[in-house]
């Protein structure tokens, strides 16, 4: 029904002629008008000068006019200047003229007639399509605000159904672009309201849009929607009357609100887009202040047994071997629950995305040192070998981060290799790489777990007695990665296993220590 | 049992009770008279108070950074300071050490090794900050400052002149935890504040000559992340 009823008003326009359906009323009016303008000017005729009796009938053609247009106003013109010549001019009822001047007035008032009835017809014309242009605004006013309100894309599919069928007379179907730049229908809506869609001229227009603008496919429209940073989807236009879109004014309106569409399908996204780095932010926020609480939550307690242990047994004397033994064991349980803790933290810490390398041009050697220092209890029946040259450049890294790395490898290799067996360190300058190994003389790894052993939770030897969450090795991978380097493990000819790490060599710098003499 | 004088007195200020347990009664152990502050102001003020030998200070505290706690004291005092650190934190142990601590601890930590950084602390007191004693023995290596004169074995070991430089500033900071910006800034001067490696180079080297393995020294110790500090036997 739509349709119909806006079909008057865009004729308005487009003709510019009257009402259509009563535009061949306008004529049998005009008849009418000159007569009444007639009827009027009978009685006055012997009082009123012949020259106000013109203004009667011009009078007569401004109203047709008007009311009617410009054919039954020009019709109205001659049929006036007849009606005078024939009803008021000397001699009277008849159509000939006794004064020629007269011949004047007949073409003066004719042509005035035309005039006003031209004039008349264009301001009606005119006011009408100021009409439907205020309506068009209006209605485009109307969805550039309800589209402003727009948060989710079904809003924005509410508000463009019901402007398409009052502006256009058609339907209409939102295809936008989802994450992977495919075209999607948004909610809970489907193409079924349109025939004869051609998926693959969407994709194409929706693709090329930019270039092709829209494309009319039969009575089908393929509107791209270019948003400022990309298109951001297609509008499927199904007008009823296919003319609807040949008036440059109805198309240019389509394509205003095909950009209101574009841009509020482009605030949409980066509403989507806002929420959800904000809930991500709050999330890494809640997950650090998490990791930091439960650090000092876990970590004072474990201080406190291990320090009161430990002050017990320096400081209470005449402790029975009993006594020493059970607080020795406090303390060493303690030691490995806190070892435990710290491989649980540094995991979450550095999975949870942040791991913040310090940089610095590091002594191996030094961090080596370290570390064997960490773990001298652990070490202390196996003999730890070191064999780094002299002359090893420096290498750029975390000394913290790579200590650890030491640190779960010798655990690792006094863990999992008899007492008295040495350990070995070595490294080396491999192309562009620093080879770091740390070899032992157990059993090595058992084959075929060579890769899995530095995944999570994995531990190669299930035995209950031999302690570990199988994190160690885990962290190892993760802090090397971190690094721009690789970590493996090989199993040696001779027996025991070879763990591998290589770290970038990179451009150690150049000092110059003091005059002469430079490294 | 005590090895540091009877006179000692020891300030922990330290917000969880248990920890400030076990350090008061290990300190007191050795003799050592302690008192107990559990937030900064108190701290303070229990500082100026009771002038203790040596300051035991926590990190973090309800109302405060330890920081800050060695900030103010070292506005008045020279007091030796030694910080309570949690792992991983090396940007703050570096912070508390640039403004005036003098050794720290990573929790949990060990009484032997806490008791082992009081005395070497309590001890720098005793002889006065800054000055170092002439001869030292580390080892089998003795060093004499005033003769510029390093022996090993009784052999005489050459330093270059940078070489000694470090060696003579960590003898007159021993005990202390000096950080690599601090030994760049003081050997080299400040516009080479931030290029540490220059430190790990010539202390490798130190280490060649002196340690009898250099991989695993006994006094020219690495606090990783943070700097060196030379180890009293």
């Amino acid at each position: 029904m739509a349709p119909t009823e806006n079909a008057p008003q865009i004729s308005a326009t487009e003709t510019g002629d009257g009402r259509r359906p009563r535009a061949w009323q306008g004529y049998p009016w005009a008849l009418a008008a000159a007569a009444t303008a007639t009827l009027l000017a009978t009685p006055l005729a012997g009082h009123l000068d012949l020259a106000n009796i013109v203004m009667l009938y011009l009078l007569a053609v401004v109203v047709i006019a008007f009311r009617f247009g410009k054919g039954p106003a020009t019709a109205a013109a001659v049929v006036n200047v007849a009606a005078f010549d024939f009803f008021f001019v000397p001699p009277q009822f008849s159509f000939a003229v006794a004064d020629a001047q007269y011949l004047l007035t007949f073409a003066v008032m004719l042509a005035i007639g035309l005039v006003i009835a031209h004039l008349a017809a264009r301001l009606k014309q005119e006011a009408g399509a100021a009409a439907v242009r205020e309506q068009r605004s209006h209605d485009l006013y109307e969805m550039a605000r309800l589209l402003s309100g727009a948060l989710a894309d079904e809003q924005i599919i509410d508000a463009a159904v019901p402007f398409f069928a009052r502006s256009f007379g058609a339907k209409v179907v939102l295809m936008a672009r989802d994450r992977a730049g495919n075209l999607f229908i948004p909610g809970d809506a489907d193409a079924s309201t349109i025939d004869g869609i051609d998926m693959e001229e969407a994709r194409r227009v929706f693709e090329n849009g930019s270039a092709t603008g829209t494309v009319a496919a039969g009575l089908l429209h393929y509107v791209p929607l270019k948003a400022p940073m990309r298109t951001r989807g297609v509008l499927l236009v199904a007008p009823c009357d296919a003319m609807v879109f040949e008036d440059p004014d109805q198309r240019r309106q389509l394509e205003t609100v095909a950009v209101l569409i574009a841009i509020a399908l482009e605030r949409v996204h980066f509403v989507t887009v806002a929420r959800e780095v904000t809930v991500q932010m709050e999330g890494e926020r809640l997950r650090s202040g998490l990791l930091a609480a439960l650090s000092h939550d876990l970590r004072t307690p474990l201080t406190a047994i291990l320090g009161s242990a430990e002050s017990l047994q320096l400081g209470v004397p005449g402790l029975t071997c009993d006594q020493g033994a059970l607080l020795d064991g406090i303390r060493d349980q303690a030691r490995r629950t806190s070892e435990l803790v710290e491989n649980i933290l540094d995991m979450a810490r550095l999975e949870s995305g942040a791991v913040h390398l310090r940089r610095e041009w590091q002594s191996l050697e030094e961090i080596v040192g370290s570390a064997i220092k960490a773990r001298a209890s652990a070490l202390a029946a196996h003999p730890v070998k070191v064999a780094l040259s002299i002359d090893l450049p420096l290498v750029e890294c975390d000394a913290t981060l790579i200590e650890r790395v030491f640190v779960n490898l010798l655990e690792n290799a006094a863990k999992y290799t008899p007492p008295g067996s040495a350990i070995h360190i070595n490294a080396r300058i491999a192309g562009n790489e620093m080879r770091i190994g740390v070899s032992d003389c157990g059993t090595g790894v058992p084959s075929g777990h060579e890769l899995s052993i530095f995944d999570k939770f994995v531990r190669a030897n299930k035995c209950a007695d031999i302690p570990g969450l199988g994190l160690g090795l885990a962290i190892c991978r993760t802090i090397v990665e971190a690094h721009g380097g690789r970590i493996w493990v090989e199993n040696l000819p001779a027996g025991g296993a070879d763990f591998a790490f290589t770290l970038p060599r990179g451009n150690p710098p150049y000092i110059e220590l003091e005059a002469g003499e430079t490294v | 049992m005590s090895t540091v004088g009877t006179t000692g007195i020891v300030l922990i200020v330290e917000d969880e009770p248990e920890i400030r347990r076990f350090v008061h009664h290990a300190l007191a152990a050795e003799g050592l008279q302690v008192f107990e502050a559990a937030t900064l102001r108190r701290g303070l003020i229990e500082a100026g108070m009771r002038k203790p030998d040596l300051v035991i200070a926590d990190l973090g505290l309800p109302d405060g950074e330890g920081t800050d706690l060695v900030r103010q004291l070292r506005t008045w005092t020279q007091v030796p300071v030694l910080v309570l650190s949690a792992r991983g934190a090396e940007a703050q142990k570096i912070a508390a050490l640039d403004a005036g601590a003098d050794d720290y601890l990573t929790k949990p930590f060990s009484v032997g090794e806490m008791l082992a950084r009081v005395r070497a602390l309590m001890r720098r007191a005793l002889r006065g900050t800054g000055q170092a004693p002439p001869l030292l023995t580390l080892g089998n290596v003795e060093v004499d400052l005033a003769a510029r004169a390093v022996t090993k074995h009784g052999a005489a070991v050459h330093l270059t002149p940078i070489e000694f430089r470090l060696l003579a500033c960590l003898v007159a900071n021993a005990g202390r935890v000096m950080t690599y910006q601090q030994l760049v800034r003081e050997i080299w001067g400040p516009s080479y504040g931030e290029q540490t490696h220059y430190a790990r180079v010539v202390m490798q080297h130190l280490r060649q000559k002196l340690e009898d393995d250099a991989a695993q020294p006994r006094f020219l110790m690495t606090e990783i992340g943070v700097g060196y500090r030379l180890a009293l036997p």
